[in-house]
């Protein structure tokens, strides 16, 4: 048996432990590959279901792209059509950066906090049965990771925390590093300028020691949504946002997509949008907004914003008689639409305080 | 031996090339049928490996114990220090091929357009412009044609006349009728 025969001998077999010469051994050419995959997550995926995919994930090519132009721009905003798998992507997005940028603090928001954390708790559940490999990063020992109906949190062994946040004032004075502004139509947009937003303003603080206040995590905002309404706060926002890949066009993407994609990759079935198409009760418009991701509505230079004239509607001190809280000049106006044979009489009062 | 344990350092590679010709030893020995002498060099054999910590007993130990996720591991690539961003020059694939050439269409489709916005206002100007012209040239059409009409459909004195004439005629044909009737059935 010569020497080297030897030394080959069970070449096949897998190491079991990894000792911490040989870890620390490999650190200069980690270093390389985290670096590279913080560009290309969509090979570190592949990465991680090289040796153990027990349900033959992979990622399709439309995905690829999401997946990239998610982790190399600060600002994203996404409208895609229902089965597009926006939230799955934009939740792989969130664990990635976890894992690959130790110490991260990272949110889902969204118009409801129930609706957030069951949103990234279903996608997590998923993506580890997908990915098995992901189940390893997350500690999941009590105290550490929770899964509540109202809050989710899964923390990281490398200390990176996920959660979801509420769009309300008492999320005020939180501090996360970037977040997912899932389906952003329903999120008010004063709460998140005034309230999601400056949670992000303290930049992470690297294992090394310091800050880099350029990196893409920090403050980054990924914001997924089927389409609208123009005049919203999400249309505006998705228009800033063109505008910032035009001026800034290293930190800012906008993407977009219609029901044909995932028809064709068999993640939504043709029928299923004929039927859509063909049913009268679902409205032309409607199909633009969920399906061809066209934002619809009041046209642009419309004199009423819609979503302020709702959020206007709700008298914080109704009057339900003449109350004298005005001025002696006040009075009122009542205009009455008389409704007739059987249909509603509606009546507008009008305040006017000169 | 090299797969199954972590052989990082000189001292190992050593240890091991020791051991190596040491179970070569052995192997002879057993083969020469010298039990004493095999024995014996088990004995070093079994210390080398116990000195290198190549026991499978040790290997169990150590695994996983040092680091369990991949995430843990980059922890201690950052501790090491800042990791530069990775240059992506130029497209490397296909994904970045595509990702490329939406952000240069946006990028061109705005920029290179000036005045994009007084272009669409004044594509939108002109299409109501010439839907505008559309409806007066349709509208010019109709009067044109109820003037040649018109003009076509004069009534003149004869008209008048010869409709008099036809319903005189009209009216003797119906008498003459009724009282071709009434005289059969007073007959």
């Amino acid at each position: 048996m010569a020497l080297q025969d030897l030394l080959n001998l069970k070449s096949d077999v897998d190491k079991i432990g990894l000792s911490e010469e040989r870890v620390r051994a490999c650190i200069p050419v980690a270093r390389q590959y985290v670096a590279f995959w913080r560009e290309y997550p969509d090979l570190f995926v592949d990465f991680l279901v090289s040796k153990n995919n027990p349900e033959n994930f992979h990622l399709f090519y439309y995905q690829r792209v999401f997946l990239r132009a998610a982790m190399r721009y600060k600002y994203t905003y996404a409208v895609f059509p229902r089965a597009y798998s926006k939230s799955f992507l934009a939740a792989l997005i969130l664990i990635i950066r976890c894992i690959l940028y130790p110490g991260a603090k990272l949110f889902v928001t969204s118009g409801g906090k129930e609706q957030a954390s069951s949103i990234l708790k279903a996608k997590v559940q998923e993506l580890c049965h997908l990915i098995p490999a992901l189940h390893e990063e997350i500690d999941w020992r009590r105290g550490k990771t929770m899964e509540g109906k109202d809050y989710v949190r899964y923390v990281f062994k490398n200390g990176s925390v996920l959660d979801n946040i509420a769009a309300r004032e008492t999320s005020r004075g939180q501090r996360r590093h970037g977040g997912l502004m899932e389906e952003c139509v329903g999120i008010d947009g004063l709460i998140l300028n005034e309230v999601i937003i400056p949670t992000m303003n303290v930049s992470r603080r690297g294992a090394w020691g310091d800050k880099d206040d350029n990196e893409v995590l920090n403050k980054s905002q990924i914001y997924v949504t089927t389409a609208g309404w123009k005049n919203t706060f999400a249309y505006d926002k998705l228009i800033q946002i063109l505008v910032w890949e035009i001026i800034k066009p290293d930190r800012a993407m906008i993407l977009g997509g219609t029901w044909r994609i995932p028809v064709l990759m068999g993640l939504l079935d043709k029928t299923f949008i004929r039927d859509l198409k063909m049913d009268g009760t679902f409205n032309e418009s409607s199909f633009d907004r969920e399906y061809e991701s066209r934002w619809s509505g009041t046209i642009e230079d419309a004199f009423f914003n819609a979503e302020q004239f709702d959020h206007n509607r709700v008298l914080k001190q109704p009057e339900y008689e003449f109350s004298g809280r005005s001025t002696k000049n006040a009075y009122y106006v009542i205009a009455v639409d008389v409704g007739r044979k059987g249909c509603d009489s509606v009546a507008c009062i009008l305040k006017v305080t000169p | 031996m090299m797969a199954a344990f972590d052989i990082v350092t000189p001292a190992h590679e050593d240890y091991l090339k020791l051991i190596c010709k040491t179970s070569l030893k052995c192997h002879q020995l057993v083969d020469l049928g010298d039990i004493e002498g095999f024995q014996k060099m088990s004995k070093v054999y079994d210390t080398l490996m116990k000195s290198a910590k190549f026991t499978a007993a040790q290997n169990k130990a150590e695994s996983g114990e040092y680091v369990s996720a991949i995430d843990e591991f980059i922890l201690m690539c950052e501790r090491e220090g800042f990791i530069p961003r990775y240059y992506v020059d130029e497209p490397k694939d296909k994904p970045d091929e595509t990702l490329a050439d939406l952000r240069n269409y946006t990028h061109r489709l705005v920029t290179e357009e000036m005045n994009l916005g007084n272009l669409i206002e004044s594509a939108a100007r002109t299409m109501a412009r010439e839907e505008a012209k559309e409806e007066d040239e349709e509208t010019t059409e109709i009067e044109d044609l109820d003037l040649h009409e018109l003009e076509e459909e004069v009534l003149t004195d004869n008209d008048f006349l010869s409709h008099y004439e036809f319903v005189e005629d009209e009216k003797d044909e119906d008498e003459a009728m009724i009282r071709e009737l009434l005289g059969e059935e007073d007959e």
